[in-house]
């Protein structure tokens, strides 16, 4: 896999408005040799200072025969727990801390991110990382396409005006790249249905490139970094001025 | 391996996501970023068997397993594995086969065109090598792997 030319602008805004943050979800894939059924509850009697009971996910009601015959079902969290702010998701491979509701900023995120792991780690259930990674869903209420350093061409022509869809994987540092880009998507809010555009971006690490309880919290803020760089560097600058950028 | 692309946060157009209806398992795979070429890498060195055996491995063998001490296979003995697979040159017509280990790790073995045996355990931290025909049996850090079968195994 390559790495494409991105032009990161010197400085990054550290708040655009509105906020285009629509999902954010720091995950880590891992194997254990424990079985699923105590997974919830030894993760639970640490977290249970923030975060509520386990709550079945609807994959859960699913037969574990057929959960495992499919594969798109193999990093799916079986249950939730719902906390202030913050959710974090478990299954039999994967662990993940996503943000409910408006989003608090790296800072927060990032200090939750540290408090989740050092319980993780006393919960002592995670064998070995398979893979970290961080996902930035962004909408906007336009065609993005127009907007953006990457657009699909025809003979040359952009194409705009159509329904599109772009995924593309590429490698950033050591990192792996996975970005979606739709202009024809609809996203609930408080104010109900809006329809425009996404910008998903998943930076992961694959296992033998970090140790999840020694390096892996400087692992998961480098892919932050990297995320905002790949969203504010294929980002035309007369459209991120519109934006309303800030700086420190 | 398949992924799920949809996001709970937002649904695509009708018309880019469902395309002529059709119930039945498809034939065509959508892989993770970096999966197709390990797919293709494993296709290409192992056959068709070595392709069966690790999906079987990576399937049935992430859990805990057999009498309860077995390890769950390692993703990063799975890593290292496709890292030497990158640079191994087999000799003509051999097919080496692969094994997973109780401690979860991948081996990797084949005999040279004289019938000498060689064989890679991929370890989590370090890998271990036997190589018959030169007598050597030795363990290598993972971070020096990749030179190691540069030295020994790549023409």
């Amino acid at each position: 896999m390559n790495p494409i030319e991105i032009r990161v602008p010197e400085k990054l805004p550290t708040r655009i408005t509105p906020c285009p943050i629509v999902e954010a979800v720091l995950e880590v894939r891992f194997v254990t040799e424990r079985g699923w059924t105590v997974l919830p509850g030894l993760l639970h009697q640490h977290i249970r200072d923030r975060y509520r009971e386990p709550e079945d996910l609807p994959l859960a009601a699913m037969p574990e025969k057929f959960r495992e015959s499919q594969s798109q079902f193999t990093y799916q969290p079986l249950a939730s727990f719902a906390g202030e702010g913050f959710s974090v998701g478990l299954g039999p491979r994967v662990l993940s801390l996503a943000v409910t509701g408006e989003y608090p900023g790296w800072s927060v995120v990032n200090k939750e991110l540290d408090w989740l792991l050092a319980k993780v780690e006393a919960a002592n259930f995670i064998s070995e990382g398979e893979r970290i990674g961080i996902r930035y869903v962004d909408f906007f209420e336009c065609d993005l396409f127009p907007n953006l350093e990457i657009q699909p061409h025809c003979h040359g022509e952009p194409l705009t005006g159509f329904e599109t869809s772009l995924t593309i994987a590429f490698r950033r540092e050591r990192f792996t790249a996975r970005l979606i880009l739709h202009n024809s998507v609809s996203v609930k809010t408080d104010e109900g249905p809006r329809s425009g555009s996404v910008f998903d971006l998943d930076l992961s690490l694959a296992a033998s490139d970090f140790d999840l309880f020694e390096d892996g919290r400087n692992r998961f803020r480098e892919a932050h970094r990297l995320n905002k760089e790949i969203f504010f560097g294929l980002m035309k600058p007369e459209f991120l001025s519109t934006l309303s950028p800030t700086y420190d | 391996m398949s992924v799920l692309v949809n996001s709970p946060s937002y649904e695509s157009s009708e018309n880019l996501v469902s395309g002529t209806g059709d119930f039945s398992p498809s034939r065509v795979t959508r892989f993770e970023p970096g999966e197709a070429a390990k797919e293709q890498l494993i296709l290409h060195k192992l056959g068709n068997n070595g392709w069966g055996r690790w999906q079987y491995f990576r399937q049935c063998f992430s859990g805990g397993w057999g009498e309860g001490k077995q390890k769950p296979l390692s993703p990063r003995s799975q890593d290292m594995f496709f890292r030497a697979l990158e640079l191994i040159d087999f000799p003509e017509g051999v097919t080496p086969s692969l094994f997973l280990t109780d401690e979860g790790f991948l081996e990797l073995a084949w005999r040279d065109t004289d019938g000498r045996a060689t064989q890679i355990e991929f370890g989590s931290k370090e890998s271990e090598i036997y190589i018959e025909s030169s007598g050597e049996e030795f363990t290598v850090p993972n971070e020096r792997l990749a030179e190691t079968i540069s030295r020994h195994f790549a023409r």
